[in-house]
């Protein structure tokens, strides 16, 4: 169903399409509607919220100003978070070289997994947990916290991150699942030292 | 077909957790976890740290950016400077009020007497006194300013008040304009 009043039954390209037809005013949905979960890539990516806000800011007038390129092949979401992923990544690359990413190698990293105590994860509570998780999301090589804000927070497919990231499914695929182990593996190792220490 | 001594790959098990295993495949996983307490636990703990994850807060972008985003493409009219101004010293108007507040509130219940803030009784009362003596000069001397070159301003002293606020509420909007909002951000 459209309707001009009632944003939200609108999808995003109907959105589109009434710009398009002279209504530009319309791209305040789009942009409360992406507006969250872009500062969370943004702010994953960047690093701090200052920057992070102006970065989102600057995609959303970049991909208005591009509107006419969008073909609708895949969903505006996709096509917005890649003119943010590059956006940021311009933003991080100027700032500092390119970080040496250290890949996981997955024979280890099962071995290292099935010898791991688990009982410390059954017993924390989940807020202990997500701050856990949270901070070492932040320490996660950029390649990896992308693939996982991407996959969780934005909830894309593996050919969505694809297409966000210009990587073939097989690559995301490899590259999500190494996130995951290595997140997986942290928390744990995390969790064990903190158990130690107490 | 799987054997009971045939651990699953992690690769397996988060493919199982995604649901993107084919139907055969995923209900041979399904029953090595659940007979493998090794692949069992591994499984339980991916599932775990995989709805934390999930379930992390999204960062919320301030309220105002839409408007911010369709005033830079002209979409919608810029806010007159005025309303901007006000907008801007919203924050700083706020942490005046609290400040004045918290000062009467000493100074009413005694906390800080006035004789005592002359009088300069210990090494914090003085430090005190002569920050009120700088700023009290300060205000002073901006007054002063003001009264030459705004003489019309100063009938009354509530105007003269009320003028001095107005003028360094709006040094400090246009200040914080001035680094790109930086100012009202951190208060934020």
């Amino acid at each position: 169903m459209h309707s001009h009043q009632g944003s939200v039954i609108d999808s995003d390209e109907q959105i589109i399409l009434d710009i398009r037809q002279g209504n530009p005013r319309r791209y305040s949905v789009l942009l409360d509607r992406h507006k969250d979960r872009a500062m969370t890539l943004a702010v994953r990516l960047v690093g701090n919220r200052h920057e992070a806000e102006e970065l989102v800011q600057d995609a959303f007038v970049r991909a208005y100003n591009h509107l006419e390129q969008f073909r609708g092949d895949a969903k505006f979401s996709t096509w917005f978070y890649r003119i943010l992923y590059n956006v940021c990544m311009t933003r991080v690359t100027r700032r500092q070289p390119a970080r040496e990413t250290v890949e996981v190698d997955d024979a280890n990293a099962k071995d290292k997994l099935t010898m791991q105590d688990c009982s410390p994860l059954e017993r924390l509570e989940d807020a202990e947990l997500q701050e856990i998780i949270r901070r070492e999301i932040e320490t996660l090589p950029e390649k990896y916290r992308t693939h996982i804000t991407l996959f969780y927070v934005q909830e894309m497919s593996y050919e969505q991150i694809g297409e966000v990231l210009g990587l073939p499914v097989g690559t995301v695929k490899t590259n999500l699942f190494r996130a995951r182990t290595r997140l997986r593996v942290n928390v744990l190792s995390r969790l064990h030292d903190e158990v130690k220490v107490a | 077909m799987r054997t009971s001594e045939q651990h699953c790959t992690m690769e397996e098990l988060y493919l199982l957790i995604d649901g993107a295993l084919s139907t055969d495949v995923a209900s041979q996983v399904r029953q090595h976890v659940r007979e493998c307490s090794v692949c069992g636990d591994v499984y339980k703990t991916a599932l775990r740290v995989d709805s934390g994850v999930k379930r992390l807060p999204v960062e919320a972008a301030s309220a105002d950016m839409a408007r911010r985003v369709l005033s830079t493409l002209g979409i919608v009219p810029k806010s007159p400077f005025l309303f901007r101004l006000l907008e801007k010293s919203a924050y700083i108007f706020g942490l005046l009020i609290v400040l004045a507040i918290m000062a009467t509130v000493f100074i009413l219940t005694g906390v800080v007497e006035m004789s005592q803030l002359q009088a300069g009784v210990s090494p914090a009362q003085n430090a005190l006194v002569k920050s009120g003596a700088a700023i009290a000069g300060g205000v002073g001397w901006f007054t002063q300013v003001l009264k030459d070159y705004l003489p019309f301003a100063f009938s009354s002293s509530t105007m003269a008040i009320s003028v001095f606020t107005a003028v360094v509420v709006s040094m400090l909007a246009i200040a914080d304009k001035v680094v790109g909002g930086r100012i009202v951000h951190r208060m934020r």
